[in-house]
């Protein structure tokens, strides 16, 4: 359990409390900014305001419906993880392929020894920091998943490339403490994927936050988690970020309220559904978490991203979500 | 022995050069919900003739329709049976695709005339090659599958349930001129315990298997260990992918093998592109002992974790490895895989 830490590290946040994954609805606005930027129709600086704007349109957003951990809304990235790649040397932009259905994301291609020579997000995170009191958490690809959406051709093996991208992804992550920030997810959608490497992956978030001052999550998304469980709990990280209504709650079912040495976000979301579940429904949800977790463990927040929703679609659901958290939080002093 | 390259299961449907994003324009349409079935069907069509052509102009013996129909792996198949309707979102495996668990929620039964059938018939019908056809495998999709209510109390008992549904789906297969039908099985690797039970269902399923050959693929992983098993399955051959380990290539270097072996071997995670020279060499001293009547260089699996023109390349290195393997320089006629033992 983390709270203590969170405590150390000047963060001040309630009992279970709601937050989001990190992506916010793609509005318009923000679809229009990004097709004129892939035509080169915007400048740097157009491009950095349309952002900003963005951001202070989603911070009013979450500050509204209650939030209590915030994001800047993750504006400018794509599906993928080309617009980090972008900016890391060694890296080259790839062809299209297929994640599901009709979706495709350009895959990168690690083609030289990679190497971070500027922040990427920390402008971002800084501008979203500066309109709210309240936390607002980073949030940045996790190391193995990074290698699994890229096509290694420069290392050897899986392993040296992937830690060649953790020590990458570490500076980043040090970029952004010494911004301020002190949540900070790394989003790692490919653990599982391949259950022998799981110790690989580990190893390699390791590389990214050993010693950080921050509190860390590792958001696991659309994968197994009944066989990563409780082989997940290994993991370095303070906060595990399970998508639960996808997975049917899989995880927790099995452990008991003083084997999980963890705090655990979990997803009450269906964010690949257009549907808005009641309060009541999500609140069924925390409930069934907290008859494994101790509510001192427990975050509250969607699936996964809400890229995919509409602006109404995300309202509707958060302002649910986030009306389940409050009642859960009932007299337990939140 | 008789030498082939082929394909196995996926390849990319969208390319980035102009006239591959076909059905990515569909897609994105406006009109795209009232587009009419059939003119769907039409532009798929487009796509696996020119899928098809791709892989025969890089040199490929036989050749795959890509799946190009499919929503991902496991849907296509399931989404055809009565009772399955699609559940969760998860990754397939170790690609960047992902796909619905069925939820199965009563007895299984077939709703359309076939799974995949009748589609390998139109694609055998203009497909100027041997066509491959690759299925996933019940101990796959029993495992993959989510179960309600009292029909199957166990991932065991759906997988006895689905044996017999595609057993009728290879004789279909075999009846539409499917030259090779591959039974993907990556959940063997995870679960090796389940191997007299994939053995079973194997029999079952060979028993239909016509004049195709039936080949099992224990994909994703390093099927070294279970090597010897592998040769004793009632099948006419085993594809290995040879890219995750070495226990597999050991095996075969050593053991040889009684069956048709499929070397995969070009690596579909990574863009790098092997040298026909390289796989040429690396085969030769894999078949030093394999007394088969066939071999086969393949991809270490579908091609669609691949970008399209990445595909191509690798289907291009099999075909020259091939020709280098076989002793076969440019331009000479080969005796290709018609005709070719199973």
């Amino acid at each position: 359990m983390s709270r203590p830490k969170l405590q150390q590290l000047g963060v001040d946040v309630p009992i279970l409390p709601a937050t989001t994954v990190g992506s916010a609805p793609e509005t318009p606005e923000l679809a229009a900014t990004r097709t004129a930027a892939a035509r080169g129709e915007l400048d740097a600086g157009q491009l950095a305001a349309k952002r900003q704007e963005a951001v202070a349109g989603w911070i009013a957003t979450q500050e509204s419906l209650g939030l209590d951990i915030l994001t800047d809304g993750e504006p400018g990235r794509g599906d993928g993880v080309g617009w980090f790649t972008a900016h890391l040397k060694g890296f080259k932009p790839g062809g299209l392929v297929r994640t599901r259905g009709n979706r495709f994301v350009l895959r990168p291609v690690l083609a030289g020894e990679v190497r971070w020579t500027a922040p990427v997000t920390v402008a971002l995170w800084s501008h979203a920091q500066g309109l709210t009191q309240k936390p607002v958490k980073a949030t940045l690809p996790g190391p193995y998943s990074l290698l699994a959406a890229s096509c290694n051709e420069r290392y050897p093996t899986r392993q040296v490339a992937c830690r060649a991208l953790a020590r990458e992804i570490r500076r980043e992550a040090d970029a952004l403490v010494k911004a301020g920030c002190r949540i900070l997810q790394l989003d790692e959608p490919a653990l599982g994927s391949r259950a022998d490497e799981l110790e690989l992956a580990s190893d390699a978030i390791r590389i990214v936050t050993r010693d950080l001052a921050a509190y860390v999550v590792v958001h696991v998304c659309y994968a197994d988690l009944g066989t990563l469980w409780p082989a997940l709990l290994d993991l370095p990280a303070d906060n595990l970020d399970l998508e639960m209504v996808n997975g049917d709650f899989a995880v927790p079912r099995s452990p008991a309220k003083a084997a999980c040495p963890k705090d655990v976000s979990i997803g009450v979301i269906d964010v690949l559904s257009a549907k808005a579940d009641t309060p009541e429904t999500m609140l069924r949800r925390v409930k069934k978490a907290l008859a494994v977790l101790k509510p001192e463990q427990v975050w509250i927040d969607p699936d996964c991203g809400l890229r995919s929703r509409t602006p109404d679609e995300a309202v509707t659901q958060l302002t649910a979500m986030v009306a389940a958290a409050r009642e859960a939080r009932r007299g337990r002093g939140g | 022995m008789n030498f082939i390259a082929a394909s196995m299961g996926s390849y990319p449907r969208i390319g980035d050069a102009p006239g591959q994003q076909r059905l990515l324009e569909v897609a994105a349409s406006p009109g795209r919900l009232e587009l009419e079935a059939g003119r769907l069907d039409e532009i798929q069509q487009e796509v696996i003739r020119d899928v098809l052509a791709e892989q025969a102009k890089a040199g490929l013996d036989a050749l795959s329709d890509g799946q190009v129909r499919w929503a991902d792996p496991v849907s296509h198949l399931m989404g055809k049976l009565a009772n399955v309707t699609p559940g969760a979102l998860l990754r397939y495996f170790d690609t960047p695709l992902h796909f619905r668990r069925p939820v199965v929620s009563g007895p299984i039964a077939m709703r359309d005339s076939s799974l995949a059938a009748d589609e390998v018939k139109w694609t055998v019908a203009v497909s100027a090659r041997p066509v491959a056809v690759t299925l996933p495998g019940p101990l796959t999709l029993s495992r993959l599958a989510i179960l309600r209510g009292p029909s199957y109390a166990s991932p065991d008992a759906l997988m006895d349930a689905l044996v017999p549904l595609l057993a009728d789906e290879v004789a279909r297969l075999a009846a539409a001129g499917a030259w090779a039908i591959v039974i993907e099985e990556p959940w063997l690797l995870r679960e090796p315990d389940a191997f007299p039970r994939l053995n079973d269902a194997l029999e079952v399923i060979a028993a239909r298997r016509g004049a195709s050959r039936l080949w099992v693929f224990p994909s994703f992983g390093d099927a070294g260990a279970l090597y010897d098993r592998l040769q004793a399955l009632p099948v006419d051959g085993i594809v290995l992918d040879l890219t995750r380990g070495t226990g597999a290539a050991e095996a075969v270097t050593s053991a040889g093998s009684r069956l048709a072996i499929l070397l995969g071997i070009a690596d579909v995670r990574t863009t790098e592109l092997e040298t026909p020279g390289q796989l040429a060499k690396t085969a030769a001293a894999l078949l030093r002992n394999v007394r088969a009547p066939l071999a086969g260089l393949v991809p270490s699996g579908g091609l669609e974790a691949l970008p399209r023109d990445r595909a191509f390349a690798k289907c291009r290195v099999l075909a020259k490895a091939r020709d280098l393997l076989s002793g076969k320089g440019r331009g000479r006629k080969r005796p290709g895989p018609r005709g070719a033992g199973r």
